[in-house]
């Protein structure tokens, strides 16, 4: 099982201190976040991609995650998420594959629709095709990766004749696809179909969300013939914030929580972190809040938090991550790999892809 | 409807009322007794579900801004995705419905009550606001693809003392029952006919409905989603 970060780039001002970190200082801390991720030994670090203020994660995270590839050794690079209805998939199929040469195959991506109205009229599309981009725009990109001479018609993009999209896939293994969608059981749908991962985000409602919509994933996934339910790849979000005692941890976070424009006042923290997967308190506590996700998921393959949101600085997000990789990941490895069902498959990495792929 | 064949029915109360004792929680009474008897004259028996919509105000507040209902709200939408009719009422202020009553119904799944007949109902301190059920309700129920009944019922202050509103609560409540019974339509009144589905709208609109009350219920399949 993987454990990782997860990033959207929020610019955001600090309410306990009034500062706002300026769009560099955002984008090298996000850098010196991976490499930290990477050194305290995280399996994955994913970044958003983002169009629009204040959001300073990559228009193209292929960007960001080949520099990541050259400053870490062996953190997976992978996105949270990949916008498939407003990229060009040629684009998406071009530099990622580029991306995953540099990175030596350590990258993977999340698709997803984006929940930011105006960026589809930005790039000329319509928010109401959200789906049927998707849909599309994937199978597109999946052609483009395991087919070198692609003539191909759709209704969102300019045809193609003879395209070929280079450079081909690193070890002729496209990137692993994970699907994200909170709430349309048509990318759940998606992802069984081509028995690609499927990642709930998990954190903003009541678990019960990303329960249904985990299962109704794991039963297509076994009615489209890929393995049984339990064969499925799930991954899903949390996030935590963690100080040496809960009270200590409540009050340093609550000021975030009260005035992250995320969280937008919603309800007390108390309310929160009772209703949603939020967890504040002791790295002891995120172990066994975290262990209880299984128990509604099923075994799962990649956990991902989120840690530098909501106007935190830097070196609190630091701190975050240090605790993740010394106090709670290694727990939660041997206490997950105690509990996991045998058989339940690993989360896929370029080496085993590779070696599995027919050569030629 | 196929409630001829069903012994009884479920209806949604909603009372947008913004004080406990308020005229809007009396009407709701007077339009939920009336329909009750009419139903229960006709052999069905009657389950209603009462939703006072300043109980949940805290609630809508934090559904609305996190996206999610939870507890009580999430009851309250349950039993509305259930319901075979419903009654809404609502107080004026400032010459349409409250913030509140409105968030009720913003925060309401997509498809809840779509082809559920809705009693339309309002409460004003002026006779001069008595137009708000048809220019502030029936829109609202039009969206939300829920057939208002032709007979909209507006009480203000001095109603009260007048026997007409008990007789327009009579006729609003007949024309839920005859159409929750699927007896009795007024077959002259151009709003019923227009709003009366075809077995083939009826369909769309329950699947509609299903699918607000369950998202997995009808999710295309990849097949239909690339070559549909």
């Amino acid at each position: 099982m993987q454990f990782g970060i997860f990033t959207v780039g929020d610019v955001t001002t600090n309410p306990t201190t009034g500062r706002t970190v300026s769009e560099h200082e955002r984008i090298m801390n996000t850098v010196e976040m991976a490499k930290l991720a990477d050194e305290v030994g995280l399996d994955v670090f994913a970044t958003g991609q983002h169009h629009n203020p204040p959001f300073v994660a990559p228009a193209n995270p292929a960007v960001l995650m080949a520099h990541l590839a050259a400053v870490t050794e062996d953190i997976t690079l992978s996105t949270s998420t990949t916008l498939i209805t407003t990229t060009d998939p040629v684009r998406i199929a071009e530099d990622y594959a580029y991306a995953q040469h540099l990175a030596g195959g350590r990258l993977d991506l999340m698709l997803g629709r984006g929940n930011t109205g105006p960026v589809y009229p930005w790039f000329g599309k319509d928010i109401r095709d959200g789906i049927p981009l998707a849909i599309e725009n994937y199978a597109l990109l999946r052609r483009l990766w395991t087919e070198e001479d692609v003539t191909w018609e759709g209704k969102f993009r300019t045809p193609l004749q003879g395209f070929t999209s280079t450079p081909r896939p690193l070890d002729a293994t496209p990137p692993f696809v994970w699907h994200g969608s909170i709430r349309s059981p048509e990318i759940a749908e998606q992802a069984a179909y081509y028995g690609d991962g499927f990642f709930h985000n998990h954190i903003f409602w009541p678990p019960q969300h990303a329960a249904q919509m985990i299962e109704f994933y794991r039963q297509r996934f076994e009615h489209y013939g890929h393995g049984k339910a339990s064969d499925a790849i799930v991954g899903l979000g949390g996030q935590v914030f963690m100080a040496e005692s809960k009270s200590k941890a409540m009050e340093t976070f609550r000021p975030y929580f009260d005035h992250a424009p995320v969280y937008g006042g919603s309800g007390s923290l108390e309310e929160f972190t009772r209703q949603t997967p939020l967890t504040v308190g002791t790295p002891q506590e995120v172990i066994e809040r975290t262990l209880g996700f299984r128990e509604y998921a099923g075994d799962y393959q990649r956990q991902l938090f989120l840690v530098d949101h909501a106007g935190l600085p830097h070196a609190e997000v630091m701190r975050q991550i240090e605790l993740l990789g010394t106090e709670v990941v290694p727990e939660l490895r041997r206490e997950m790999a105690e509990r996991r069902v045998s058989g339940t498959p690993d989360a896929p990495t370029h080496p085993a892809r590779a070696a599995a792929a027919p050569q030629g | 409807m196929n409630a001829t064949t069903t012994s009884s029915l479920a209806l949604a109360v909603i009372s947008g009322g913004l004080s406990e004792e308020s005229a809007t929680h009396r009407l709701a009474d007077a339009l939920t007794k009336a329909t009750r008897e009419r139903l229960e004259a006709a052999g069905v028996d009657v389950i209603v579900k009462r939703v006072d919509v300043r109980e949940l105000a805290h609630e809508l507040a934090s559904a609305s801004l996190t996206g999610f209902a939870s507890g009580t709200l999430s009851a309250a939408y349950e039993a509305l995705g259930r319901a075979d009719g419903v009654i809404a009422v609502t107080p004026t202020y400032k010459a349409s419905y409250p913030g509140l009553f409105k968030a009720f119904w913003d925060v309401t799944p997509d498809g809840a009550i779509a082809g559920v007949p809705v009693v339309v109902a309002a409460t004003g301190g002026t006779p001069r606001h008595s137009l708000v059920t048809d220019t502030a309700m029936r829109p609202l129920f039009a969206y939300m693809k829920a057939p208002t009944m032709p007979t909209a019922v507006y009480a203000a202050a001095e109603d009260w003392g007048d026997p007409g509103l008990a007789r327009r609560v009579g006729e609003a409540a007949d024309e839920l029952a005859a159409t929750l019974t699927n007896s009795g339509h007024r077959p002259s009144s151009p709003t019923t006919a227009a709003n009366d589905p075809s077995p083939n709208q009826a369909r769309t609109l329950a699947d509609t409905r299903d699918r607000a009350r369950n998202p997995f219920v009808g999710v295309p399949t990849m097949e239909q989603m690339l070559h549909g």
